[in-house]
């Protein structure tokens, strides 16, 4: 098999619900070791969101989103509110590289981990912190949640059409941006630390995170005083620029025409001579600004067709266009994600065989993979303390007498 | 010189070239602000990404896109002509010289100019090139033609988003594109990560459709365990109750609550105002399911739109913190702007221009406590480092100048 990136890296991850989960899963997914520490007295609370296969389970089973985003790691039960627990957890992070919590502020603080105290025991760690709104500012301790967080971000307002409410993006974005930047955040902190010798505290905002997204959109506001609006499925520069009703019940095709080449093409696709000679649509400035003749025009042709053939047909002819696919077109159907080893089937010992999607990218001599099933709360608390920490089992029993693995 | 400007920046030393069109501007503009030294090669006259709008003062022009203004910073640029035989050696020797390698052209585009991986490994074994493309470098959608809703709508995101009753939406801002430039960071970081053990780079290959389908959430779970496909729900998160975008006196608001204590706390402050006294404290709708139920929804839905519309968004805002409601404003870009929080912490840096002059410009998401960002440094002019670059790389003032003119840079 070929090698993992991150082998070489042990995460202590006291992480918990979304967004933290997420970074350190890619991390785990890249070979990191992520040692995920949990209490049955402070659970993860993603293991009781469900989905279930029938019946809910325990919590300590886990469930479908905390599978989803916990496979490949190593749960260790540990109660941080003992004296022992917490000696362990120091043990743990001596020998780890890379910190992750997102704790509402000053999380970290209540268990005495707070990163000058981490820095002591060990000066390489790096640490990152992903709290809603960050840790500094007048806001740090308002209480947030991602849909919360797109709102605040500027994003919601902007997404759907202008006549009708904000509908925000359809999942809790604020926690994917958060991820993913924390992940970039965290590696590029390695790479430093290889130079310096030293590891740092980062403190990531799950708020700002989204705001940098909209960057050309504030930028607009800054220099021209323009506060951008829901535009639907429009461009100010491309016209056709939407999502088209197809034949079947909620079966939709998405085309995108940027220049007259390809406004061009799409006529011929559909068979209008007359539509590519109107001068009305010559341009883009005249296709823009006949937007809603042409969108209706466009419809009534994809109407006629189930939405593949409508992407076919139009990508032969050098028309960005795509089926607006469910999750069912995405495992079941299409080619290219099956082509691509996208989903990939874990076997959990309690839940059964799922598969669970990758990661979206390839390396031509590394690998992501999909080594383990997210663990039962406290699955590798022996392997953990045994193996990693080295601890006798004299010592080990002399914990679990105190209570600390609970 | 302060204590901080003396440190060196997280990613000082890596070398990267950018090739990269939307879909990967994000990507090697994340690394630029890091402190990787990214060289941005655009074809003479300039990239096609300095079209883009929004334009300062509306003027569009090359040097005037605040799109472009954005997505570049902290880079140094050159023009050079990879269609040229001359272009194409100059271009070789800078990758000789290179960490990293960010391209976005179509599938087999760099290996017909004896630019691709294979070609480029032979002269740099310790390359990373990240090729970030609509559908990957493999598999039989490699040559379709891509855009961001195109993405949006193949990924699965855009069936989730949007009005019950109303068609799949597409994000605001290429968040397609953007998810794919930050999942190609990750990746390239972990690539050079590894290069350090091996002395081996790699070629990633990153696929926007499957950066979209990587944050469905509980898309895929829901699929999987129980059947059944998530569909469009409006504002309305599946997890809480309510979570759905309402209305107030100066826009909209929002909240999020998963549980019967913040659902009290809400109702003990609404009620307050003599909204919904009757209906919204019967004691059944303590439990989220029961709240949820369509027939609840419609009742319940109407009294928060009522009731938001006593009061403003900002108001809202604080008086529900201080309750320990997890309530927030759907802020407009104006209000981001001006958000005093965003601006306790430093988020904006201001960065002069010698074409848009002075603008406040979004921060990264993140604080190095050890190893300062940088700052301050605009987007490049059209060629503003070839002399520079090239340079470093031994060719004379003389030679560029006869490059120049050969239509080479």
């Amino acid at each position: 098999m070929s090698k993992l990136p991150l082998e070489d890296i042990r995460v202590i991850d006291f992480s918990w619900v979304l967004a933290g989960p997420f970074a350190t899963r890619m991390l785990a997914d890249m070979g990191a070791q992520v040692i995920k520490i949990e209490s049955r007295r402070k659970i993860d609370g993603l293991r009781a969101y469900g989905p279930w296969r029938g019946e809910p389970t325990p919590p300590e089973l886990g469930c479908g989103l905390f599978d989803l985003y916990n496979r490949n790691k190593l749960s260790i039960a540990l109660d941080l509110t003992t004296p022992g627990g917490l000696e362990i957890c120091k043990r743990l992070i001596a020998i780890g590289d890379i910190v992750v919590e997102n704790y509402s502020v000053r999380g970290m603080e209540k268990f005495g981990l707070q990163y000058p105290v981490l820095q002591k025991i060990n000066p390489r760690i790096v640490m990152i912190s992903m709290a809603g709104l960050g840790q500094t500012g007048p806001y740090r301790e308002y209480i947030s949640f991602g849909p919360t967080l797109q709102a605040l971000s500027g994003m919601s307002v902007l997404v759907g059409f202008p006549d009708r409410d904000p509908v925000g993006i359809g999942n809790s974005y604020p926690d994917h941006t958060a991820a993913v930047h924390a992940v970039i955040a965290v590696l590029a902190a390695l790479d430093s630390r290889e130079r310096t010798g030293k590891g740092q505290h980062i403190d990531l905002s799950q708020y700002e995170s989204v705001t940098g997204l909209l960057g050309p959109q504030i930028m607009d506001y800054v220099a021209n005083g323009r506060v951008p609006q829901r535009m639907g499925n429009r461009l100010p520069s491309a016209s056709p620029h939407g999502c088209y009703r197809c034949q079947g019940d909620d079966r939709w095709c998405v085309i995108s025409v940027f220049n007259d080449a390809e406004w061009q093409s799409l006529c011929k696709v559909m068979d209008k001579p007359a539509l590519a000679r109107d001068p009305k649509f010559a341009t883009v400035q005249g296709r823009v600004s006949n937007s809603d003749e042409l969108d209706r025009l466009v419809e009534s042709w994809t109407v006629k067709y189930p939405p593949e053939e409508v992407m076919e047909r139009l990508q032969k002819a050098g028309v960005a266009a795509g089926v607006v696919q469910n999750i069912e077109d995405l495992m079941v159907r299409d080619p290219q994600i099956k082509a691509r080893g996208y989903y990939q089937e874990v076997e959990h010992p309690v839940t059964g065989v799922s598969a669970l999607e990758g990661l979206p990218f390839q390396f031509s001599n590394l690998s992501w993979s999909m080594r383990s099933a997210a663990p039962i709360l406290g699955e590798h608390t022996h392997q953990v303390l045994a193996e990693i920490l080295k601890m006798p089992e004299e010592e080990i029993e002399r914990f679990a007498q105190e209570g600390v693995f609970e | 010189m302060t204590e901080q400007a003396k440190r060196e920046t997280t990613l000082a030393g890596l070398r990267v070239i950018d090739l990269a069109d939307e879909k990967g501007l994000y990507c090697t503009k994340l690394l630029a602000d890091l402190g990787a030294d990214v060289i941005k090669v655009e074809k003479p006259g300039g990239d096609a990404t300095r079209q883009i709008a929004p334009f300062w003062h509306d003027e569009p022009h090359p040097e005037k896109s605040l799109y472009f203004a954005y997505l570049n910073t902290s880079k140094r640029g050159i023009t050079l002509n990879l269609e040229h035989p001359r272009g194409q050696q100059i271009f070789k020797h800078l990758v000789n010289k290179a960490d990293v390698l960010v391209e976005t052209f179509s599938p087999g585009y760099l290996d017909s100019l004896g630019l691709g991986y294979l070609d480029l490994k032979m002269l740099n074994r310790a390359l990373v090139m990240t090729s970030i493309t609509p559908f990957g470098q493999s598999g039989p959608h490699r040559d379709y033609k891509g855009s961001d809703i195109v993405a949006s709508a193949m990924g699965g995101l855009m069936y989730q988003t949007g009005e019950a009753d109303g068609p799949p939406t597409v994000g605001h801002g290429w968040q397609a594109y953007n998810m794919a430039s930050s999942f190609a960071a990750i990746a390239t970081l972990a690539a050079v990560h590894y290069r350090r053990v091996s002395g081996q780079g790699d070629h990633v290959d990153v696929s926007v459709q499957e950066s979209v389908a990587s944050i469905l959430e509980s898309t895929l779970p829901v699929f999987v365990y129980e059947g059944r496909i998530v569909r469009r729900r409006g504002s309305q998160h599946p997890l809480a109750y309510p979570s759905r975008i309402f209305t107030c006196k100066d826009g909209y608001w929002t909240t999020n609550l998963n549980n019967a204590a913040l659902w009290n706390l809400l109702v003990a402050w609404i009620v307050a105002d003599g909204v919904g006294v009757e209906e919204l404290t019967k004691p059944e709708y303590e439990d989220l399911a029961t709240r949820r139920l369509p027939e609840n929804d419609r009742k319940i839905t109407p009294l928060l739109n009522e009731w938001g519309m006593l009061h403003t968004k900002e108001w809202i805002f604080h008086e529900g913190q201080k309750r320990r409601v997890p309530v927030a404003p759907a802020s407009t870009i104006e209000d981001v702007v001006h958000d005093h929080h965003l601006e306790a912490r430093g988020y904006f840096t201001e960065i002069e221009h010698t074409e848009l002059g002075t603008l406040k410009y979004p921060g990264a998401p993140y604080k190095f406590h050890g190893t300062p960002l940088r700052a301050g440094r605009p987007a490049p002019l059209v060629g503003q480092h070839n002399q520079e670059v090239y340079n470093e790389l031994g060719i004379s003032k003389k030679e560029l100048d006869n490059l120049a003119k050969s239509g080479v840079v």
